[in-house]
């Protein structure tokens, strides 16, 4: 199921004196089992236009195409959309209200109205999915600690058993290996055949597991492309106050120096790699 | 996204009654209320319609504000005119079909109702519209200062209020967002019968809860690091201070009252 | 350098409802001026550390002195805190009245302080973090970067000598983060504050003077942050992470390339394979 985004424009609080425009012509899509990462700082539009991608925004200026199916028109079954497009906000965690796990993954099913079986199989897989033990079910939400609530959180999205997942920050507030558990989670997902969209503010987060790049700035598409093609940006990136990995910066300082490492490494094994081949010529040459 | 949204309705400005200490015009407000008591006819009424209207034309806000107060409550103001009308039965008969009959007495006592009703709601509205919550506050915590000698909690209430103030537009923003992420699960606050309604709300409330108690107990703690002990003790950066100002719109509240007063003998409509 | 502003002796800390201590037995020395960073992963005992320091817990046994002041009653409590400022996580949750200069003044207004001086402070406060130009906004405007400068600046308004942040970077973004950093790092420079920075983040620890990491209440690794960062099993085995930079050398090295130990930076690592081309 593809995501198509023409010329969507979305103003802020039209008419009041807060008018601003949050997005501003955004083109972009997002094709089937791509993993792709939004990037830009707070306020650079990234929170709204995911908004849009399951309708809870309706464009006006602009179009927004899921599986081609026009969100914007008056007809669209905007629940069958949200079965389709998975989206997980900012601290998921904040948002769980029932008495255990299990009920909580299970609200999304339950709204969908399926048969009971199929509830219950949903929320072990998607228990599962999320590498929650089975005991857990049953206790309430509001006892585990932050990783695991936020576990629940996502598997209640994924119990609605979506084709698109879009995360905000999934990683946000997490400590390193929390950090690294929740990105590997989120590649296994991916890996089950979902397409996944996460929004994230760090570079060396995109740049390890993404294919597919949009960096926002005040409200547009800045750069976007593979990770390396963006990162080439560096300075431009650094204006925009973001960074690139620092892996990619090394590689730049060390191709400025005579190196010859080519323009799109930046993964840490592949610039070890040039490292290692150019000290070796170095020797060789001398 | 919502948080952007000025709480109450206040209408930043510098006049004369914007500048006004928040107690005077607390103070002139409780008199305003008081003198359209007082008057007992419309020759006062006009008197206090001109004062507001003329205050209000003074501060800079656009007239309409004014009286938007009144949509909550025009219900209240066209039923209570209609009751009047139908019910008091005083002097000439003006239209008489059916079971109704309408009465001069009537028709001006359902009058007087509501124009006593849209004084009272209009003059309260210039108090919000010109003074910021927040120095709403502090007047009254002021106000009732000399109160809390006899143990009213003039302190507690004031900044109980103040915390609520600063934190409608946090939890507002919050709502929102876990709203979104609920609909995003399909749930559906929008249509259903009202229990079915009420149910859906479940979602929505309890995790803002679980938020707002959250939120309490780090801000207490936060507050109890920068060495909060309550009002013992304590002083304010901002003191409130009278002056010239505030003797002249005391004045001015003098003589419409003592107006009024003389309308309420000498003028009989 | 050798002044002790924190000392804290065999402290244990147990939450009423915990079954075992947060903190436990945990001795540490902080030095006046120092830039300490605190690691460890969540639930390891940091903000339990961090609110001992600041007398919003006192110790289960042990003793903790802070600025010479060992806190056994209320009034006690009230100097720590007077000398010991602390700036938490959530920026949305610390800031208590809806205009940023009447926030900063919270503190002192609780202290007592005469207004004219309130005034006079309040203002150095929030130009000491560049946020002048915003004290007579709502922090609802304001950005969460922004946001915890304010927070800052009420903590810096009441003259602490040591300033405690409790992952206070943790939910902001990048220039937010790097914004709130690079104050705290002027603070102490400039200033001469005593700095406890609690974090996840590898690449602030790593300018800290001094690194501290945590493990289930306890002390795991003490050193500078580049003696704590070269054991880099160690660390990634207590849960976190080392300096991207740290990664690499260590693969280099296993290759066979010549690279003096302790590389944290990419300045360092291109001045040294520079020197080996």
């Amino acid at each position: 199921m593809p995501i198509e985004i023409k010329h969507l424009t979305h103003v802020y609080m039209p008419g009041s004196p807060f008018e601003a425009r949050a997005l501003n012509d955004i083109c972009l899509d997002i094709r089937d089992g791509e993993f792709i990462g939004i990037i830009g700082h707070t306020g650079s539009g990234k929170s709204t236009l995911i908004s849009y991608f399951n309708g809870l925004e309706r464009a006006k200026p602009g179009t927004v195409f899921v599986g081609g199916v026009d969100l914007g028109s008056k007809d669209t079954d905007l629940i069958a959309v949200r079965r389709t497009v998975g989206l997980v906000f900012q601290y998921p965690e904040y948002q769980l209200f029932e008495e255990t796990v299990e009920k909580d993954i299970a609200f999304g099913p339950t709204n969908l109205g399926l048969p009971p079986e199929e509830i219950e199989r949903r929320v072990v897989h998607a228990m599962q999915l999320v590498g929650l033990d089975p005991s857990r079910a049953k206790k309430s939400p509001f006892d585990l600690s932050g990783g695991q609530k936020r576990r629940v959180a996502i598997a209640g999205v994924l119990a609605m058993d979506p084709q698109i997942l879009v995360l905000d920050e999934p990683a946000a507030g997490l400590d390193p290996a929390g950090r690294h558990e929740m990105l590997e989670l989120i590649r296994d997902i991916h890996e089950s055949g979902v397409t996944i969209v996460m929004v994230s503010h760090s570079m060396d987060d995109v740049g390890k597991y993404c294919d597919r790049l949009f960096v926002l700035s005040h409200g547009e598409v800045a750069y976007q492309g593979a990770p390396a093609e963006v990162f080439v940006h560096g300075e431009a990136l650094n204006a925009i106050g973001l960074d690139v990995p620092e892996c990619a910066k090394l590689a730049k300082r060390l191709r400025d120096a005579g190196f010859d490492i080519p323009m799109d490494a930046y993964r840490l094994e592949d610039v070890a790699g040039y490292i290692i081949d150019n000290i070796g010529k170095g020797r060789r040459g001398a | 996204m919502i948080k952007n949204v000025t709480i109450g309705q206040y209408f930043p400005g510098d006049s004369f009654v914007h500048r006004l200490d928040p107690r005077t015009k607390l103070l002139a407000t409780i008199a305003l209320i008081a003198v359209v008591f007082v008057s007992t006819g419309f020759a006062g009424f006009a008197m206090i319609a001109a004062f507001v209207l003329l205050t209000a034309l003074s501060t800079g806000v656009h007239l309409k504000f004014l009286f938007k107060g009144l949509k909550p409550i025009m219900f209240i103001i066209i039923f209570t005119f209609i009751l009047n009308l139908l019910f008091q039965q005083t002097g000439g008969v003006l239209l008489q079909f059916w079971i109704i009959k309408i009465t001069t007495g009537g028709l001006k006592m359902a009058s007087f109702m509501a124009a006593r009703l849209i004084l009272l709601v209009v003059a309260s509205q210039l108090l919000t519209l010109t003074t910021s919550p927040i120095s709403l506050t502090d007047g009254l915590e002021s106000l009732m200062r000399p109160a809390s000698k006899i143990g009213f909690p003039a302190h507690e209430i004031a900044m109980m209020m103040s915390i609520a103030l600063r934190f409608i537009p946090t939890l507002m923003d919050e709502a929102d967002k876990i709203m979104k992420a609920q609909k995003a699960r399909g749930a559906n606050f929008e249509t259903g019968n009202i229990i079915q309604r009420a149910r859906a709300m479940i979602p929505l409330l309890v995790p803002l809860f679980v938020g707002a108690f959250r939120r309490a107990d780090e801000l207490a703690l936060a507050m109890d690091a920068r060495c909060y002990r309550g009002g013992a003790g304590r002083t304010r950066m901002n003191q409130l201070k009278y002056g010239a100002r505030d003797l002249i719109a005391a004045l001015a509240v003098a003589a419409l009252f003592a107006l009024v007063i003389l309308a309420n003998r000498f003028c009989p409509f | 350098m050798n002044d002790v502003i924190i000392d804290a002796r065999d402290v244990c800390y147990r939450y009423e409802s915990g079954l075992s201590d947060a903190v436990s037995h945990l001795s540490l020395k902080v030095y006046r001026g120092e830039f300490v960073a605190i690691l460890g992963r969540n639930g390891c005992g940091k903000s339990t550390l961090a609110k001992l320091m600041n007398a919003l817990l006192l110790p289960t046994s042990g003793k903790i002195t802070v600025d010479g002041i060992t806190p056994a009653n209320e009034d006690e409590c009230y100097q720590v805190r007077r000398s010991c400022g602390m700036v938490f996580q959530n920026p949305d949750n610390q800031i208590v009245t809806t205009i940023v200069e009447e926030d900063c003044a919270f503190g002192l207004e609780n202290l007592g302080v005469e207004p004219t001086l309130i005034r006079q402070r309040v203002d150095e406060a929030l130009a000491a973090v560049g946020m002048a130009q915003h004290a007579h906004s709502s922090p609802a405007m304001l950005s969460g970067g922004q946001k915890q400068r304010v927070a800052v600046a009420g903590v810096l308004a009441m003259r602490p000598k040591i300033i405690v942040f409790d992952e206070s970077t943790a939910m902001l973004d990048p220039i937010g983060r790097r914004d709130v950093f690079q104050l705290a790092r002027k603070l102490n420079r400039e200033e001469g504050i005593t700095i406890v920075w609690i974090t996840h983040f590898m690449e602030e620890a790593v300018q800290a003077d001094r690194v501290v990491v945590m493990d289930r209440g306890r002390i795991a690794l003490e050193d500078t942050p580049r003696q704590v960062f070269s054991q880099m099993d160690k660390v990634l085995a207590l849960g976190l992470d080392v300096p991207e930079m740290m990664k690499l050398s260590a693969r280099l090295v296993a290759a066979g390339v010549k690279l003096p130990q302790g590389i944290m930076t990419v300045d360092e690592m291109a001045v040294e394979l520079c020197r080996l081309k």
